[in-house]
């Protein structure tokens, strides 16, 4: 029939594309940038998407897990394009890169950011380039004014390529001058029991895309949380369950809905879910008491 | 009135007749003018049948069934106090009930009448052995005077019939069903499966040849439908489950759940809100509609609904939008799907159809090209309340096109199954004459080309519009396009093919094509086929009772067909059928009762142990064991005396009137009792196989003439010892026949015949007989052909058959202590 999801796999992608006389909609997810974390599979509201899991050979990741979404399932909500944190998932309607949901405002975005002070900054000589080199998916370019023999006299301009960007926080870590400011937006806890690892087992390092876990003194891995961004993809690929991630914040722009406390209570736990419904109450009370107010 | 002194005159003739406690039959040899007499020699077969026992007067008539016919031998019956009757003339299933009739009005109980049917199976089968035919002839009549001397008088139960209706289908022929039967006073449930009525009248812009607003016209009617006072009207709901018989129907319905309630005003709020856009199946996937959302805005009733499929989810912490938008609160997350019975006395089923989809058909392009769309899809596009406002627009581009080409046939009138449909689906000419009326109405300056096999414009007004047509300068082109293919730069398609009037070759560029498309049945009508026990022709539709005299009849009595579900037709003809099938039904319930005909099961308490063998077999369920009595017990009025009970109870306790085990025994003896080792005695059954083999006589289909085919109304009835007799008389082979096995006319009878054949098929093979001589064959009404090779085939069989093997036979089967089994 028309106006049926049509899906077309190709090697390094996915599409799914839906066509109606008057609007058009258009899902693709890149393989390559997806890591399987299956946050995706975990908020679908109509359960469309499936997991196919990882390969770990000899303490060596040999094919990360996977995710397919069914065609006949899929209503083209967008929740899922919304929390994918390696952007791996895309849509547009009519060619206009958005989400259904978020249009129809019953779905928030979350809050990311970078952002460069360029006071801080710029013109400095002290700049050794260190985030344009620690950046995971070589976002940043810097471009520097150098003296003949190729030492850098200052920093001209940061160009961010935004689309890329993971908001890990590395390079924030890197910049000596606190110049960079990242808002990260899933915020949680990750513990690593390195007892459990098997030895020479490097599946999680593999798979993580922001090197949140290196190999540590002990040629064990060792993690800092400060670079994760929670995706628990690393979660998935041990084949000895010895990381556990939690995450209990999203940061997210202002939206009254449902859809949005549904898909909070998968990602995170009943207490994050909580939380957030006091605060939307509290909120909520405090709007009747201006109204009241206003009134008397 | 008249009825009523007919009556009375018979009850007063049957006053005057005087205790018959001698048999005096009376046999008739109808010439048929020379259908019958032309191959055999009725005056011979007169003689011979005077000379059987109880026969007082035998008589040979020229045409039985006309007037002076019957005025002669009702003259016969009261002059000679005749007490039994024997016509050998046609098939009973032609006129059986008219000479029953003839039997009443001269005082003689209908019921004492038996039919010799010499015709289709005797003289138009044996057109060139007139002495063979004569003698199988004088076989039929013996057969039949056998039976009816033990034939004895029944009475009629009367079953009262519910005065109220179900319509199945909500479309236009279903909500002119239940209008008509409305008005009448009949209340009635019109049970409709999509959320809203209106079917696909509702979805066309214009209708021919008036070119009225389809939606304008129809939307009274909906409205009328929605507020009747005697219709209630179950949308969003589907027929579950239905039991019974005629006048007497139990029918389960499942409402689905809506999800909103009656409060809601149809204002919208809610679908502006829903963050859920899936594709809209009234626009034919043209445009998008919410996960809430009422079908279309004249939808009756003017209810929204919820679409758990594609609603993220029903609660009110999962999305809710909806729910908070409401104003009137109508909208009910906890709503569950309720069971509903319902008691009718009729049933019209208006199923509808669905629109044939040409993805199938890659040579046109479907779904590959973006400017080739269905013609549904263009009446939705040409609707001024469709996606595009009613603006014609181009996929690709949305702009107006210049030229527009349609294409005629597709999905029908196809050579072969693959690519689509044997019929002609009737709307589809006129409906692209039409569609290019609209266009030129609009924009005179696109031009206009339709490729056509034929163009049938067949009904009143047609050939008007299309002269109107032609004349507004559409170019009509003889000659499909083999083949389509787009120019990539334009998306403009190129047709090739053949101008068949001019016999050149065409290629042709056109900016937008338009498929015309059939219609084909609905692809769940086999849901509705089960539970109502309905058959279906060879293309898919419903089977009317008599494709001419009985036209909205199906043969389940009380069911009847309205609109597109029996074939596809275009509104007119669907509203004509739909208030013929009220009326029909009407029939029924005005007189408020139907007489069963009186070939039930009797049980006799005697020999009953109550062993239920007879309540497994049983396809109405109407035979039950009392717990208490430990005997069996029979309902009347749900018995339809398929017979299968009687040929499987192991004591006979299980009396088959009107055609009991002794009749049957007689009419095995009468055909065994010459030659019987050159002969094939068929048991056939009255619905299938019995009309196979009339249908091969009016086909005039030769065949060997060693068959004696002795009727039963159904194959289940065939006893083993049925078929054991027949070859303990000599017979060189029996033929069981029956319906098809998922088509027999009492739902699922024959599978008792199979297994019993099969049994007997053991048997004979341990007692070393040749078990090929038993032949089991499932023959339709329309297999006349297959009736006759069968019998061509078993001609081999009884040729190959030795003496010595029929004496074997005999002998294997004949028990040594002479135990008469009853």
């Amino acid at each position: 029939m028309r106006g049926e999801t049509i899906k077309k796999e190709k090697r390094k992608e996915i599409s799914l594309s839906r066509n109606f006389l008057t609007r058009k909609y258009l899902l693709r997810l890149d393989k390559e940038l997806c890591t399987g974390c299956g946050i995706c599979a975990q908020i679908c509201p109509k359960e469309a998407i499936e997991e196919h899991p990882p390969s770990v050979v000899n303490g060596r990741l040999k094919k990360k897990p996977t995710i397919d979404i069914d065609a006949k399932s899929c209503i083209f909500c967008g929740e899922c394009v919304v929390l994918c944190p390696y952007k791996a998932l895309k849509m547009e309607v009519d060619g206009e890169e958005t989400t259904t949901i978020v249009k129809n405002e019953a779905f928030p975005v979350l809050l990311k950011e970078i952002k460069v002070n360029k006071n801080v900054c710029y013109f400095k000589p002290e700049c050794k380039l260190e985030c344009q080199d620690s950046c995971p998916t070589e976002c940043i370019k810097v471009e520097t004014k150098r003296s003949e023999d190729g030492k850098i006299l200052r920093v001209t301009e940061i160009n961010i390529n935004e689309p890329l960007c993971l908001y890990c926080k590395v390079c924030e870590a890197a910049c000596p001058l606190g110049a960079i400011h990242v808002k990260k937006p899933l915020q949680g806890t990750i513990e690593l029991n390195a007892d459990l690892c098997p030895e020479g087992c490097r599946a999680c390092i593999d798979i993580c895309r922001t090197h949140a876990i290196e190999l540590g003194k002990d040629n064990k891995p060792i993690v800092s949380s400060e670079f994760c961004l929670f995706c628990s993809a690393c979660q998935k690929v041990c084949p000895k369950e010895a990381i556990k991630v939690n995450r209990d914040w999203v940061f997210h722009t202002d939206i009254e809905a449902a859809a949005w406390l549904t898909a909070l209570k998968k990602l995170t736990s009943l207490q994050s879910f909580a939380k957030e419904r006091q605060t939307k109450a509290a909120k909520s009370r405090l709007s009747v008491i201006k109204k009241r107010r206003l009134s008397e | 009135m008249a009825e009523k002194q007919n009556e009375e005159k018979i009850t007063e003739k049957q006053k005057q007749q005087p205790e018959a406690d001698e048999l005096r039959i009376g046999v008739y040899i109808c010439h048929c003018g020379k259908n019958i007499a032309g191959s055999v020699n009725c005056e011979e077969v007169a003689k011979y049948a005077a000379t059987l026992p109880h026969v007082v007067l035998a008589k040979d008539n020229m045409y039985s069934c006309s007037d002076p016919g019957q005025e002669s031998m009702k003259k016969d019956i009261i002059e000679n106090k005749l007490n039994r009757i024997v016509i050998a003339s046609c098939t009973p299933r032609l006129h059986e009930p008219t000479f029953r009739r003839m039997c009443e009005e001269a005082g003689l109980n209908k019921y004492l009448y038996e039919m010799a049917n010499i015709r289709e199976h005797c003289s138009w089968v044996h057109l060139y052995e007139p002495e063979k035919a004569t003698e199988k002839a004088k076989d039929l009549v013996e057969m039949a005077v056998a039976k009816v001397a033990l034939l004895k008088p029944q009475t009629e139960a009367v079953v009262p019939v519910t005065r109220k209706a179900l319509v199945i289908g909500g479309g236009v022929a279903g909500i002119q069903a239940a209008l008509d039967l409305g008005d009448t006073g009949y209340k009635v449930y019109l049970v409709e499966k999509t959320p809203s009525i209106g079917g696909r009248m509702a979805q066309i812009d214009k209708t021919f040849p008036t070119m009225d607003c389809s939606i304008c016209i129809l939307a009274p009617k909906m409205s009328d439908a929605g507020r009747h006072r005697n219709i209630e009207l179950l949308a969003n709901s589907e027929v579950l489950e239905v039991s019974g018989y005629i006048g007497n129907f139990k029918v389960k319905v499942k409402k689905k759940p809506r999800y909103v309630t009656k409060e809601c005003t149809a204002c919208g709020d809610c679908a502006n809100v829903c963050p859920v856009e899936v594709p809209n199946e009234f626009e034919e996937g043209l445009t998008y509609r919410k996960a809430i959302y009422i079908p279309f805005a004249q939808a009756v009733p003017a209810l929204y609904l919820i679409d758990e499929k594609s609603c993220l989810g029903l609660g009110d912490n999962t999305c809710a939008k909806c729910k908070e938008a409401c104003g009137p609160d109508a909208i009910d997350f906890t709503a569950k799907e309720e069971i509903v019975e319902i008691d009718v006395g009729t049933i019209i089923v208006a199923t509808g159809v669905d629109v044939f989809d040409p993805a199938a058909l890659t040579e046109y392009g479907y779904m590959k090209y973006p400017n080739v769309i269905t013609s549904m899809e263009f009446e939705r596009i040409i609707n001024a309340g469709g996606p595009t406002g009613g603006h014609l627009t181009r996929p690709s581009d949305m702009n107006l096109p210049k030229n527009v080409a349609f294409i005629q046939c597709i999905g029908s009138r196809c050579l072969s199954d693959k690519k689509g449909h044997q019929y002609c689906s009737n709307v589809c000419c006129m409906n692209t004459i039409k569609d290019c009326l609209l266009i030129k109405e609009h924009w005179p300056e696109i031009k206009l080309y339709v490729f056509y096999i034929d163009i049938r414009a067949f009904g009143k007004g047609f050939e008007d519009l299309y002269k109107r047509a032609k004349q507004a300068g559409v170019v009509f082109i003889r000659g499909l396009p083999g083949e389509v293919t787009e120019n990539k730069e334009n998306h403009n398609l190129i047709l090739v093919g053949e101008d068949l009037t001019s016999n050149k070759f065409y290629k042709m560029e056109t900016e937008m094509l338009v498929l015309s498309v059939g219609i084909e049945p609905r692809a769940d009508s086999s849901v509705i086929q089960r539970l109502l026990t309905l058959s279906k022709t060879s293309d898919g539709f419903f089977m009317e009772a008599h494709p001419k005299l009985r036209p909205v009849d199906t043969p389940t009595g009380g069911v009847f067909l309205a609109g597109c579900a029996e074939g596809p037709k275009d509104i007119k003809d669907s509203v004509t059928q739909a208030s013929a099938a009220a009326g029909r039904a009407g029939i029924l319930m005005a007189k408020g009762s139907v007489t069963v005909e009186a070939i039930t099961s009797r049980i006799n308490l005697d020999k009953c142990t109550g062993c239920g063998l007879c309540t497994k077999v049983c396809p109405y369920n109407a035979i039950t064991v009392d717990k208490e009595t430990k005997k069996a017990v029979v309902v009347e009025a749900a018995c339809a005396g398929c017979g299968t009970c009687g040929a499987e109870c192991p004591f006979g306790a299980i009396e088959m009137r009107h055609f009991t085990d002794e009749q049957i025994n007689e009419q095995i003896d009468a055909a065994t009792r010459k030659n019987a080792d050159k002969k094939i005695v068929a048991f056939c059954c009255n619905w299938c196989s019995y009309a196979g083999a009339d249908f091969a006589g009016v086909s005039r289909m030769q065949y060997p003439p060693n068959a004696r085919i002795i009727r039963t109304m159904c194959s289940g009835r065939v006893a083993t010892k049925f078929v054991e007799r027949a070859f303990r008389n000599g017979a060189a082979a029996v033929l069981v026949a029956g319906c098809h096995l998922n088509d027999c006319h009492y739902i699922n009878a024959n599978y008792q015949t199979k297994k019993r054949v099969e049994r007997l098929w053991s048997k004979l093979e341990k007692l070393g007989i040749d078990k090929n001589r038993l032949q089991l064959a499932w023959i339709s009404a329309a297999e006349g052909e297959k009736f006759a090779s069968k019998i061509k085939e078993m001609q081999k069989i009884v040729d190959g058959v030795t003496k010595a093997e029929i004496e074997k036979t005999v002998a294997a089967l004949t028990p040594k202590k002479v135990k008469e089994a009853a």
